[in-house]
């Protein structure tokens, strides 16, 4: 191989190219043109304090206030938010560390209703079912962190969010992201959190837990969301804003009109949350899709869902914040071939936008109905991404052209030795199916995949153990909690 | 998203061995969603809308505006890919997509008429297939086309 210079460089792996430079710069300088000429709608005097002083121009009313930011501002606020992160889980090796170009998978929240393993039928969403989805996650690689699958229904709606917490930290040592839903409950998950991790100091330290924020599009921050960045910031925990702009409804109908509108939303929280503290992890988040216009509902099956989250993934990436994308999802009813299809299509674009975190996994029906077995096909896909991710590696030794000359015209590969050392390199299917028929109808008695995924979500569920809390903790977080509903007068 | 000029494997089951034909179907909508992914993100004045955002500010929203309506029809329209809300699914029989796409298979086959052959045309197919396997020594079958 005359051709192959010693020391020749090339760029692993596959990638997408989304935007050229010159278009990632306008995308950029239009955003910082609505920032500083539009503004954003702030429902928060405690905010409005933050910002007053900061550069920008606020016109206030009462509590409430247009703040307008300008350019250099956001661009300060860029920079002082962390590229390189660390989302701590209760066991080390469950860290997940964000640098440029790592992708990781998570699980999508919040669903309202879950397809019980066992019997196949639809229920409403529990404590009981999220402490189970939570487990699930605990036991597969694939999941890096655990965002809450479904909200625990059966209980108090102002408490909730505290009872998620409960019943994913106990059944998963991975790290959690999470709504909040109001500052004093942030204050008190921040505690239960403490007390999982054996005290405050070790919870500053090791923070299990990440806020997620929502801007409410189209560019307003709410009160409760600026009270979560801010209680967070303080606490040293980290913030994720996620917007969830609905082209065509909430936004322009136009693509790169709506990631302009997601891209000052977010930013203009991560402005609040870097203005509160310095160097508070920020997450770029995002659930932004289409409206299907015909059905009024948001597509996170569509193309369009992949796509937005390729852009967003790499603005985040232009301004090296991590990034949280989409991609993963289905509208689909039933774990059926529509679910694999748009599951497959959105979690591979994002992926190879290099989006640090893909969510979606596990959800069907618009994100509203999360299933176990979809949960365990979604991991099988993720190893088969990885694959592609990892591309074609070019170099002597997999050209292999010595092997090829030696097997000839009409030669064979199999004997070689070089078959044998590389064989391991190869995708490999386990509960995806690649024998021959009769092979399959021996194995599976003819089952489909579905089938056989419930089958094996249900074996982890029985089998799985997760790491176990300090001792006495899973009764302080209950007296916690008991205590805080007794204060607000729930029974 | 290489650019490869044709894909193939539409309707192919089990490493090529088998054929479906609600599989064709279900992959050709596939198809038409991969194909607007392979278009991206037009970045213009136009798309962009700094000014329709700026106009519409906090808290309203965009369905009625004029390049909303302009622009509606470019966005994604399956027609077998599910996107309605759960009742309204149930409402029309709680179907999987293989299901309604082996319909549409059935339907297509007993509805489609592609342009027909000329008869002089068709006669000499015929022509060419017998005298092929008259040649060939191949007992005769009947084309049935």
């Amino acid at each position: 191989m005359e051709g192959i210079k010693s020391g020749h460089q090339t760029i692993p792996g596959f990638s997408l190219s989304v935007f050229t430079d010159d278009e990632i710069n306008t995308l950029h300088q239009a955003t910082l043109e609505l920032l500083e000429k539009t503004g954003v709608k702030v429902e928060s005097e405690e905010a409005l304090e933050i910002f007053q002083g900061s550069g920008a121009k606020i016109n206030q009313k009462g509590n409430t206030g247009i703040v307008k930011m300008p350019g250099h501002l956001i661009e300060e606020c860029i920079k002082s938010t962390p590229g390189d992160i660390i989302y701590h889980g209760r066991k080390p090796e469950h860290g997940y560390r964000i640098s440029q170009g790592h992708v990781g998978f998570s699980t999508f929240g919040e669903c309202i209703k879950v397809i019980d393993p066992e019997t196949r039928q639809i229920q409403s969403a529990s404590k009981k079912a999220l402490g189970k989805a939570s487990l699930l996650v605990d036991y597969l690689d694939q999941i890096v962190l655990l965002e809450r699958p479904m909200g625990s229904l059966d209980k108090p709606a102002m408490t909730q969010p505290l009872h998620n917490f409960e019943a994913m930290v106990t059944n998963s040592s991975k790290h959690i992201f999470m709504g909040c839903n109001s500052g004093t409950n942030a204050r008190k998950i921040f505690e239960l959190a403490a007390v999982c991790m054996g005290g405050t100091d070790k919870f500053r330290e090791q923070p299990i837990i990440t806020s997620f924020v929502t801007p409410t599009s189209p560019l307003e921050l709410v009160q409760s969301c600026c009270d979560v960045i801010i209680e967070s910031a303080r606490a040293g925990v980290g913030v994720a804003p996620i917007s969830m702009v609905l082209s065509g409804a909430t936004a322009p109908a136009t693509l790169a009109g709506a990631i302009v509108q997601h891209n000052a939303e977010v930013l203009s929280a991560i402005a609040l949350a870097q203005l509160t503290k310095k160097g508070t992890h920020c997450t770029y988040a995002s659930c932004s899709t289409i409206m299907d216009l015909r059905f009024s509902t948001p597509a996170v099956g569509a193309p369009e869902y992949g796509i937005i989250s390729a852009g967003l993934a790499k603005m985040a990436r232009f301004y090296d914040i991590p990034s949280w994308v989409g991609g993963g999802h289905s509208d689909s009813k039933v774990p059926d071939a529509q679910a694999a299809y748009e599951s497959a299509l959105t979690a591979t674009i994002s992926a190879l936008s290099g989006a640090n975190i893909v969510y979606g996994a596990g959800c069907l029906d618009s994100g509203l109905t999360f299933d176990f077995s979809k949960l365990v096909m979604d991991s099988e896909l993720i190893d088969n991404i990885f694959h592609v991710l990892k591309g074609i590696e070019v170099n002597k030794k997999t050209i292999a052209l010595d092997i090829i000359h030696e097997a000839g015209p009409g030669g064979e590969f199999l004997t070689k030795q070089h078959t044998f050392e590389h064989m391991r390199e190869m995708s490999r299917s386990s509960l995806f199916d690649r024998r021959n028929r009769d092979k399959w109808m021996e194995q599976t008695k003819g089952e489909d995949l579905t089938s056989r995924a419930y089958e094996k979500a249900n074996q982890i569920l029985k089998t799985h153990k997760p790491l176990a809390l300090p001792k006495s903790a899973g009764l302080e977080m209950k007296e916690i909690i008991k205590e805080y509903e007794d204060s607000l007068g729930i029974v | 998203m290489a650019g490869a000029n044709l894909i193939y494997g539409l309707g192919m089951m089990e490493m090529g061995v088998t054929f479906d034909f609600g599989q064709l179907v279900m992959d050709n909508e596939f198809a038409k969603m991969i194909m607007y992914c392979v278009n991206g993100i037009p970045v213009n004045d136009e798309t962009l809308s700094v000014d329709a955002i700026k106009e519409v500010g906090s808290f309203n929203d965009f369905v009625t505006r004029k390049e909303t309506f302009d622009h509606m029809r470019s966005i994604s329209h399956p027609k077998l890919i599910d996107r309605r809300v759960r009742d309204k699914w149930k409402a029309q029989g709680s179907t999987n997509i293989y299901e309604r796409s082996t319909e549409e298979a059935k339907h297509i086959l007993a509805n489609h008429t592609p342009p027909p052959l000329s008869d002089d045309a068709r006669a000499e197919l015929k022509a060419i297939v017998e005298e092929t396997e008259s040649h060939l020594g191949v007992e005769k079958t009947r084309p049935e086309f």
